[in-house]
């Protein structure tokens, strides 16, 4: 871990990286998402192989189109237990959490979270700016129901 | 003597010369930011609805979730009402619970930021804490008299909408 003179407002800017991820998530704009990856960031869920640069926006423009963001509307990100630690003056890392908060009942639009997760960070400042080098998403389910006797 | 004033001419000179947002305490703005917006639920958590009319000082302007808007004491007195008539007949206890805050600053003196919160009350049949509402907060926020206040909060309500027509 370092100290170094710029940290406060690095982690400012980290903090607003982090809440950023979602924002755009919750406003729909991927291609804005996309933008905090770079060119070369890697998006790495917790199995399978990590999506690069521009085509993290195009995943999660498909994700919410087609998969199950799309139909519990509104829905939005609330972001926990952040940790940021600097390496380097140029490179940190991070781990925090997130629950997906939806209204699955369209009648009462009732708050449920639909996903927990945690993430993993590695981050990087580039031309000023700090972006994701790599997140990895880690999902926290319960598993399937316990079968009662 | 002539020494130490031209010393003093040069020392005063180069204090002029720092900008003023150098010289404030970012770090300390930033925890009195926070402890702001940590006393808008904390006060109506409360019922200290005075208390919460002076975080919007004299002039400050509250629009509410339904777009009902009142400004300075008159922001405590209209969230009297609110809780008064609890419109939503919810129990209690109920809190507040903030997130994604991040605040950015126009100026020594000003500062704008965005948060959210959930308002979590006690579910009826089991009592246990439920998000009943959801709310995006936009804020513009000045020093005044060294104070941190609410220029302007902006809440917009994320959930409860009337179902979208089909």
């Amino acid at each position: 871990m370092t100290s170094h003179a710029t940290e406060m407002e690095d982690r400012v800017a980290i903090h607003a990286l982090l809440i950023e991820y979602g924002a755009a998530l919750d406003r729909r704009d991927f291609d804005g998402f996309a933008k905090l990856f770079g060119e070369d960031g890697a998006y790495q869920l917790s199995t399978g192989a990590a999506t690069i640069g521009p085509k993290t926006g195009e995943m999660m423009r498909e994700i919410f189109a087609t998969g199950p963001n799309a139909t519990a509307v509104p829905n939005f990100h609330l972001f926990f237990n952040e940790l940021i630690w600097f390496e380097t003056p140029d490179l940190a890392r991070s781990t925090s959490a997130c629950l997906f908060m939806t209204t699955p009942d369209q009648e009462t639009r009732k708050l449920s979270v639909a996903v927990a997760a945690t993430y993993d960070d590695e981050l990087i400042r580039e031309n000023g700016t700090w972006r994701f080098k790599r997140r990895t998403l880690k999902p926290l389910s319960n598993g399937p129901a316990t079968v009662k006797p | 003597m002539t020494r130490f004033l031209r010393f003093l001419a040069l020392a005063l000179l180069a204090i002029g010369a720092i900008p003023a947002h150098a010289q404030r305490n970012e770090a300390r703005d930033r925890a009195d930011i926070h402890a702001l917006l940590m006393a808008y639920g904390a006060t109506l958590d409360s019922r200290d609805f005075d208390g919460f009319g002076k975080l919007f000082g004299e002039d400050g302007v509250y629009v509410g979730g339904g777009g009902r808007e009142a400004k300075g004491a008159a922001a405590g007195e209209m969230m009297r009402q609110v809780f008064a008539n609890n419109p939503n007949g919810v129990g209690e206890p109920n809190f507040h619970l903030f997130y994604n805050e991040v605040v950015t600053f126009d100026g020594p003196d000003r500062a704008r930021a965005t948060s959210m919160s959930l308002w979590m009350v006690p579910d009826q049949a089991t009592k246990r804490p439920t998000p009943l509402l959801a709310g995006r907060y936009e804020d513009e926020l000045v020093r005044k008299n060294g104070k941190w206040l609410f220029a302007r909060r902006v809440v917009k309500s994320v959930t409860n909408r009337p179902p979208e027509a089909k």
